[in-house]
């Protein structure tokens, strides 16, 4: 059988494996730019959890091709225990040291509370800080290599627009889970109905019955407030929004997007605006911005929501320049 | 062409070539310049469009924040935003609101609930009372929020240098205000803010006063000046713009601007000075000129133009020179021989005559008459004529530059000239000659030269020349006198008989004035009928009998008494008078010959001579025949004789002529026969009817035998052309023996009657019978 005569190549692997590895290393170098920056987003919370999710969305957007981005997500959201958290904290730390980010952007209350705060306080890696709710007083912020953005809600608008639909209310009762958000969200719409003369009396559940106890009890006052749900572990949208649709007869409101199925009014924050915030402190420290020098901000996006399958259950009428303004719930 | 030459047109080249690129370079500059104020008013009008815009989203905010009774900031962060996708060139939109000393606490804490950790009003440089009061309007918004902008919150923008006049203006006014241009400390960049106020309530007050108290804070809108002047797209204009601060002397009130255009050899420049929102700026727009901005097609257009033009110059001042060149040629030279002419002559004369008597040399003047010129002009035609004036006078050139190089001899100098005088005069100037001889010399060899014969369209014409000489000083130091004197000397020859030169002698002068006394009295001859016929009679031989007369003019002067042929027909025929007078022969002698026979006499022939000049006019026949009807003579009794010379000179016409006689019955014959040069073979071709024997060939008979044998072989010719041949000169009864014997038709001569008066030619005729 004849063979094809032999080239030098050919007959020489050796040669041939140099060029491939030359090849190989040229192309990793053209593609991968000379000076990527590196970011790291720690997440308190979990994929899936629609917060964290919409938040990170509105990062990645803005940093695609801006920087390498590495995630790293706490969980802190289902595992409540304080061991449990602690430890989240030394993984993201060992994570921090070893990866050596140009910028760590951390979102919501645990990621300041059980990493920046504990063992990056005035550190010289930059840290970013979102989602954290009404005041970072806890954390100790301002840091000289830290500024973020607080989370606010929209309470004295909420108010204004419960006004608005049901005239000056007397009570009202606040309904959300007993996790740290919902306690930093109770304070303020206390404050606020302290400050409008409005009765507030509040229910954290631990459960989805609890949650659903305390929603027939709300039904009493003159409106709801409907808080998060994250932390029940046991909550069935199908039940509980057939259940909340037979018990609904005052107006609900919430300030949580992803509640707006479970209450006839929303005024909701708008995740991305954090993940976008944080995102543009990030590059801006990067261009060489020293974090100290750049102002802790608030969020000032909302959303305005009206639950119209809810709304028919009840007797309560919105006034039609908000009916009409208003996203529909589907 | 000369260097002087080489170097006018070169300069001329460069003159026009940097005229021609000057005109095209103004033609677009001025196109430019045009086109520039054109994109200048495109761009600031979109310059104040855009301005405009940012007044109308100040307005909007302030109806904005004035139309809603709680707008939060997700509202006014959501209409902010839309507003700056909607007018790109604004940086950001702000708010500030409007706070008391005693409110600072209450608007940090406030803030600090909304989010804002540890913002504190930020007061910047100057005191916060200002002219309406004390109070101050920090920063509580911003659109875009940025990490940069977000620095912006909380600063007390009335602190910022300058700001009070600004905002007390927008506060007062209600109108929009903006202010110099210094750098943000939001940008970090030079920028302008515009304000306009807020105020409570939802309709705006209407005075100051009440503006100032019901002020509830301002909106205002932040520019990158850089950014904006982007947004006037200079780039696709090719220009740059600067929007820079102007004193504020220049204007106090708003919408005053002044505009000037300027350009320097690189730009062209727009300013325009101008107030607006109670602040004086300064917009500066330039467009940096470059080579390829001009059109170099139209540069090459207008160079090949302007070559084509200095083409046209160049060759008009070249045609015009050589047209000046050309009347002085003209001026100073013969067309037709290229020979100096009688000017030009006479001025070289006169050098010469100066020369000769400071030097004390000697010079002479050669006057060259062609002999006879006025036969060959008349026989063969003007260009005949003028072509043997051209080829004498290359001939006598070619004479005087041979003589040139052998200039050595004496005979001729470099300054010797040759000219044509006019007709066929021509002169020669010899200058520094050794003597008279050598004038003599040269005019010698110039008589051999014109001697020698000419080929003038197929004709081989011989010609003689006669040459007088006038030497100088001797003769005269003045160009006229001895012009007249030389041509006086040529008359000489001429009189001598031609072919020959003659030097100046006093006597000729007075031969000439003679001659000139003569040419006179000839002129005034004929209206004085001082001129009369004499008949001389022609006998048969036969017969005895007179069958015919030979008119012959006579000349009865009054002073000079009777002048003969010889003495006045060769003046005549030189003056031209000899058509004149020989019209009058031919009309004389056909009244006198019808006279006699209306006198009942036996009728005759009459036979008239005719000169060369006549024979040759066109209208001869004509005028003949008219004196034919007009005197009633009857054609066959008028004969009309020619010299054989006459004959020869143009054959041609010659035959045509007789040939027309012929018709007219008129006999036509040949006067002098034999003394000529007569071709025999033409003379079968003359329609003649007789030919006359020269009398020299007559008058020796019986004497001498060659004369007799001519004329018998005269005779005998004539007879076998069936010529009747007639004698002249017949004075002996042997001369008539002889002539009767060889059968001659008719004898004339002196034996019979000498040429005798009408009345007694009459009395002839009596006898006749």
């Amino acid at each position: 059988m004849l063979k094809p005569p032999a080239t030098q190549l050919n007959q020489n692997p050796v040669i041939i494996k140099c060029l491939a590895l030359l090849l190989l290393i040229t192309v990793t170098i053209y593609n991968s730019p000379a000076d990527a920056k590196k970011c790291l987003y720690i997440n308190s919370y979990h994929p899936g959890y629609e917060w964290s999710d919409r938040l990170a969305n509105g990062l990645r957007r803005e940093l695609k091709g801006r920087c390498e981005l590495k995630q790293y997500h706490m969980d802190t959201k289902r595992n409540t225990s304080e061991r449990y958290k602690k430890q989240a904290g030394l993984t993201a730390r060992k994570l921090i040291l070893d990866w050596k980010p140009d910028v760590v952007i951390a979102s919501d209350d645990n990621a300041s509370k059980y990493v920046i705060k504990p063992y990056f306080k005035n550190h010289s890696i930059p840290f970013v800080f979102c989602g954290i709710n009404w005041t970072v007083d806890a954390y100790g912020y301002p840091y000289r290599n830290a500024t973020g953005m607080v989370e606010v809600a929209p309470i004295k608008e909420l108010f204004n627009k419960v006004e608005n639909i049901i005239g000056k209310p007397a009570s009202v009762f606040y309904l959300g889970v007993n996790v740290l958000t919902e306690r930093k969200n109770l304070a303020r719409f206390k404050i606020e109905a302290r400050k409008r003369k409005i009765k507030l009396t509040s229910g954290l559940a631990k459960t989805s019955s609890e949650w659903l106890k305390y929603y027939q009890q709300a039904q009493n006052y003159d409106f709801v407030v409907i808080g998060g749900n994250a932390g029940l572990q046991d909550w069935d949208y199908s039940y509980m929004s057939s259940q909340i649709k037979k018990l609904t007869k005052k107006l609900s409101v919430t300030i949580q997007g992803w509640m707006v199925s479970y209450a006839i009014f929303g005024l909701t924050k708008i995740p991305e605006e954090q993940g976008e915030w944080a995102a543009r402190v990030a590059l801006y420290i990067l261009d060489g911005a020293n974090p100290g020098d750049i102002p802790i901000v608030s969020n000032r996006k909302w959303d305005i929501w009206v639950n119209e399958r809810l709304l028919k259950r009840t007797d309560i009428v919105i006034p039609h320049s908000i009916i009409r303004k208003a996203k529909k719930v589907q | 062409m000369n260097l002087k030459n080489k170097l006018l047109v070169s300069s001329a080249i460069l003159v026009f070539s940097l005229t021609a690129i000057g005109l095209s370079l103004f033609i677009d500059f001025q196109r430019l310049n045009t086109a520039f104020k054109e994109d200048v008013s495109d761009v600031n009008r979109v310059f104040i469009q855009k301005m405009s815009s940012i007044e109308t989203v100040l307005t909007s905010l302030t109806g904005l924040h004035h139309a809603s009774e709680d707008l939060n900031p997700a509202e006014l962060s959501s209409f902010s935003s839309e507003m700056l996708k909607a007018y790109p060139y604004i940086d950001s939109i702000m708010t500030m609101e409007k706070l008391g000393d005693n409110q600072l606490v209450s608007y940090e804490s406030r803030m600090q609930e909304q989010g804002y950790v540890n913002l504190k009003l930020k007061n910047i440089n100057e005191s916060s009372a200002g002219s309406y009061g004390h109070y101050h309007l920090p920063v509580d918004f911003i659109e875009p929020m940025t990490p940069r902008s977000a620095s912006m919150l909380g600063v007390d923008i009335y602190s910022l240098p300058g700001m009070h006049r600004v905002i007390d203006f927008a506060v007062s006014s209600g109108k929009v205000a903006a202010t110099r241009i210094t750098e943000s400390i939001n940008l970090k960049k030079p920028s302008l803010l515009m304000f306009k106020a807020l105020y409570l309530g939802r309709y705006p007050p209407e005075t100051s006063m009440e503006r100032m108290s019901m002020l509830d804070g301002l909106v205002g809108i932040e520019i990158d000046v850089e950014r904006f002047m982007g947004f006037l797209d200079l780039k696709k204009y090719a220009m740059t713009g600067h929007l820079s601060n102007l004193d504020l002397q220049w204007f106090t009130e708003n919408n005053q601007k002044i505009m000037t255009f300027k350009v320097s050899a690189d730009y062209f420049t727009f300013m325009e000075k101008f107030r607006m929102y109670n602040q004086n700026y300064q917009l500066e727009i330039k467009r940096k000129l470059s080579f390829d901005m001009f059109n170099k097609k139209q540069m090459l257009a207008f160079w090949l133009f302007f070559m084509f033009l200095l083409a046209f110059i160049l060759i008009f001042i070249k045609r015009r020179r050589m047209s000046k060149d050309e009347i002085e040629y003209l001026a100073y030279y013969d067309s037709l021989t290229s020979l100096p002419n009688r000017s030009s002559f006479k001025k070289k004369l006169d050098q010469a005559i100066d020369y000769a008597m400071e030097n004390n040399t000697m010079g002479a003047v050669l006057f060259m008459d062609v002999d006879e010129f006025k036969r060959i002009n008349d026989t063969l035609g003007h260009d005949v004529g003028d072509e043997l004036l051209k080829q004498m006078s290359r001939r006598m050139m070619q004479h005087m530059r041979k003589r040139e190089s052998t200039h050595s001899d004496g005979m001729l100098n470099p300054g010797d000239v040759v000219a044509r005088l006019g007709g066929d005069e021509f002169t020669l100037l010899l200058t520094d000659i050794k003597s008279a001889d050598a004038a003599g010399l040269v005019a010698n060899r110039i008589l051999q030269t014109v001697s020698r014969p000419f080929h003038l369209h197929d004709h081989e014409v011989y010609v003689t020349s006669s040459i007088g000489i006038a030497v100088f000083p001797a003769d005269g130091n003045d160009v006229e006198l001895l012009l007249k004197h030389a041509d006086t000397a040529m008359y000489h020859a001429k009189d001598v008989g031609k072919n020959n030169y003659q030097f100046y002698q006093k006597k000729m002068s007075m031969q000439n004035e003679k001659r000139l006394k003569l040419e006179e009295k000839l002129h005034q001859a004929l209206k004085n009928k001082e001129f009369v016929l004499y008949y001389q009679p022609q006998i048969d031989a036969k017969t005895n009998k007179i069958i015919a007369a030979e008119a012959l003019l006579r000349w009865k002067q009054r002073e000079l008494g009777m002048v003969f042929p010889d003495d006045f027909i060769p003046l005549a025929e030189e003056t031209g008078q000899i058509i004149e007078i020989g019209e009058w022969v031919i009309n004389e002698a056909c009244w006198q010959n019808k006279q006699w026979q209306d006198a009942g006499y036996t009728p005759i022939r009459v036979a008239i001579n005719l000169s060369c000049l006549q024979f040759m006019q066109d209208d001869l026949s004509v005028k003949i025949q008219s004196i034919l009807k007009k005197t009633g003579l009857p054609p066959a009794c008028l004969e009309l004789e020619i010299t054989e010379s006459i004959m020869m000179r143009n054959v041609d016409k010659t035959i045509s002529t007789i040939q027309h006689f012929s018709d007219m019955n008129i006999d036509v014959s040949i006067d002098d026969f034999g003394t000529g040069y007569s071709s025999l073979s033409y003379l079968k071709k003359f329609s003649l009817k007789s030919l006359k024997i020269d009398k020299s060939f007559v008058l020796d008979i019986p004497q001498d035998k060659d004369d007799m044998m001519i004329t018998a072989a005269i005779i005998s010719m004539a007879k076998s052309l069936n010529l009747k041949v007639i004698a002249e000169g017949v004075e002996t009864e042997r001369q008539i023996d002889f002539l009767k014997a060889r059968d001659c038709d008719v004898m004339q001569g002196y034996y019979f009657s000498k040429p005798v008066p009408a009345s007694e030619f009459e009395k002839m005729l009596k006898k006749n019978v």
